[in-house]
């Protein structure tokens, strides 16, 4: 053990003037004396006291040695029949050589590479066995930047067997060498934040619109006609940061009805945009659409429900070509009407709702269209002895969608056809005014200023 | 043992004698010195006018009126919604019938109305929405399968009886089979095959709007 430690010292002593070796070259053919395969014996037990002082000391959590505890195990060793002179620069530091200049042992500073020891290893004890194996198993299995460094890797060694060894004090003497962001440069590399582009609507998310929305000619089927509506929205996002900001927004509404004008629902809405590191565009909502604004018509109507939402839309914006995805859910509730003497339930089940919006990037114009699925769990209607509930229902739209925005202001045109349906289901089935609407569809133009 | 068998002799002669009277009605309800069965009588409160110029199924004009007319080309849709939670209250005992009421305004001849004004079950279930066109608006399986009501026209059934204006429809057996039978109360209609048009009162009226009545068991 002194031996070693006064052998570690000397390697600590000489490590200023340390400099990038070679391990192994055999030049001037001193290193042609021949070898045989070592299968047992000193050299053997000593490989496995490494290994287990390795183990113990938990170095494969180290970084940069992950691959020491594997080189030490599986590196071939071979005893040579001569011993071989230091050679020059090749065979610099306290490990290799003795005091006459006679080498210990060689490696080639690569992965897997045989480890030869010469005759004049026998003349270590143990513990200098140990720190040998190691110290070549290093030359391995560092960084190739650094593995042919001696003083590197002898310090590295010498905080592994000193006596007082410790993971956190190894971990140390490494990081000097191979700090984590070295190491994890690789994977780091592609999270690494880019700049949030101006179009991205993160940049810009305060909004304050105006919507106009005429509705296509109800068929025989509508239960509650509206002709067209006019829908103010804002949404303000005073918090956060750069690339996470909460916001609050409300949109009022006045419904055209073939008999008369009221105010439709008030939908309040938090609303959470984000910019991924992915480079997408984020937004989570909330919305509860009240009808504590409505007017006694609208109450007593089946529109007359309180909606509450949840949806997220992903948003990726490409030179040339934009999608967005939006997956939302509406919670179910009821509304009740009465007609006549008669007091009606209308039940709506949960809505699952579905829908890409692909569009080509033009600029200053956006142009596409949409596509989304609704699956309504229910749509019940009871009163008095009636009763009808034709079970789950689906309903296909589709319609173009075509914007034009200069700076912070945008123009939309919009529309809203109902492709396929369950037979039955329209979007009086949905009793979501402010949402998709009545009867089959709409046509709406939008004129937005972003800040 | 003697005493124990003319025990068995006497209840034999009082079960004997409770049967007979039984079988006689006497001992039903209403017999002897039990209260007589109370009337039971309910204002339709499904009551809705369908005509071919009406589509809007809210029109204020076909619900909750004084008065409905009853021609060709205008029904009136009636039913007692909360029925069959009644049906238990019915008694059918001694050929005690479910009648319907309907009275009208005296402008046509009671004998008139007495043959022309039909009363019909309905064959599809329909709600206060309902129109010439259709059953409830609700997708396209509420259109009624023939304008202006589906209805069965072998069931139609006229007046049996009138006291002035008020005309008594006996509509037991649509009760009997329908809804205590089907548990199902798709209602009734009321229609004309004459050239006449016949107002009856409707059911704002607050005395003489349409009912359904019987006698209530005990």
């Amino acid at each position: 053990m002194r031996l070693t430690i006064l052998l570690l010292a000397g390697l600590l002593g000489c490590e200023v003037n340390a400099a990038v070796v070679r391990i192994g070259n055999g030049d001037e053919g001193s290193d042609l004396e021949g070898f045989t395969e070592v299968t047992s014996g000193p050299l053997i037990e000593t490989r496995a006291e490494a290994l287990k002082l390795l183990k113990s000391l938990n170095v494969n959590g180290v970084h940069g040695l992950g691959s020491l505890t594997p080189e030490v195990e599986t590196s071939k060793l071979y005893l040579t029949k001569k011993d071989s002179l230091e050679l020059g620069k090749v065979d610099q530091g306290s490990f290799h050589v003795d005091m006459k200049g006679r080498v210990y042992a060689r490696t080639f500073a690569e992965p897997h590479a045989a480890t030869r020891f010469f005759p004049v290893s026998n003349s270590l004890d143990h513990e200098q066995l140990i720190a040998l194996h190691i110290h070549e198993a290093l030359h391995r299995s560092l960084p190739a930047d650094i593995r042919e460094n001696e003083s590197i890797v002898s310090e590295i060694t010498l905080a592994i067997t000193s006596p007082d060894s410790s993971f956190d004090r190894i971990d140390k003497v490494v990081s000097n060498y191979i700090p984590n962001e070295v190491t994890l440069t690789e994977a780091r590399a592609e999270p690494t934040p880019l700049p949030i582009p101006e179009t991205a609507k993160i940049k810009k998310p305060s909004e304050f619109s105006y919507q106009y929305r005429s509705y296509l000619s109800p068929n025989s089927s509508s239960t509650f006609v509206v002709n067209s509506m006019h829908v103010l929205q804002t949404a303000l996002y005073p918090f956060g940061t750069k690339r996470f900001v909460p916001g609050l927004g409300f949109e009022l509404s006045l419904v055209n009805t073939p008999k008369q004008t009221f105010m439709g629902p008030l939908m309040i809405n938090v609303q959470l945009k984000m910019w991924s590191l992915r480079q997408f565009d984020i937004g989570i909502w909330a919305t509860a659409e009240l009808n504590t604004l409505s007017a006694k018509e609208l109450q007593s109507s089946q529109y007359g429900r309180d909606a509450y939402h949840l949806g997220i839309s992903l948003r990726k914006d490409l030179p040339m070509f934009s999608i967005e995805n939006i997956l939302a859910y509406t919670f179910e509730s009821t509304s009740t009407q009465t007609i006549g003497a008669v007091p009606y339930t209308y039940s709506y089940g949960g809505v699952v709702e579905v829908s890409t919006h692909p569009a080509l990037q033009l600029s200053p114009f956006r142009i596409g269209g949409f596509l989304e699925f609704l699956l309504g769990d229910h749509y019940e209607v009871s009163g008095g002895a009636f009763d009808y509930n034709p079970g789950r229902y689906r309903l296909l739209s589709g319609g173009p969608e075509i914007e034009y925005r200069i700076n912070s202001i945008a123009f939309v045109l919009s529309g809203r056809f109902l492709l396929n349906a369950t037979q039955d289901a329209s979007y009086d089935s949905l009793g979501d005014l402010l949402g998709v609407g009545t009867a089959q569809g709409n046509i709406t133009a939008k004129v937005s200023y972003y800040f | 043992m003697k005493d124990s068998a003319l025990s068995i002799f006497s209840l034999s002669a009082l079960l004997g004698v409770a049967l007979i009277l039984s079988s006689c009605g006497l001992l039903s309800e209403g017999a002897g010195g039990s209260a007589p069965p109370e009337p039971q009588s309910f204002s339709f409160d499904g009551v809705k006018l369908i005509r071919p110029d009406i589509s809007d199924g809210s029109d204020q004009r076909t619900m909750q009126q004084n008065s409905y007319s009853v021609s060709g080309s205008s029904r009136v849709l009636l039913r007692f919604e909360a029925f069959l939670s009644k049906t238990n209250t019915i008694s059918m005992a001694n050929g005690r019938k479910v009648t319907v009421s309907i009275t009208t305004d005296g402008s046509i001849d009671p004998a008139t109305v007495q043959t022309a004004l039909l009363l019909c079950p309905v064959l599809t279930n329909w709600m206060m929405l309902a129109t010439w066109y259709k059953a409830y608006p609700m997708g396209n399986s509420g259109t009624w399968r023939s304008a202006g009501g589906d209805y069965d026209s072998v069931g139609c059934i006229a007046a049996n009886a009138h006291t002035t204006n008020t005309f008594q429809f006996d509509v037991t057996p649509w009760v009997v089979s329908e809804v205590i039978g089907r548990n199902q109360n798709l209602g009734l209609i009321l229609v004309t095959h004459s050239s006449s048009v016949i107002n009856i009162l409707g059911d704002q009226d607050p005395s003489n709007s349409p009912r359904i009545g019987w006698l209530k068991a005990q």
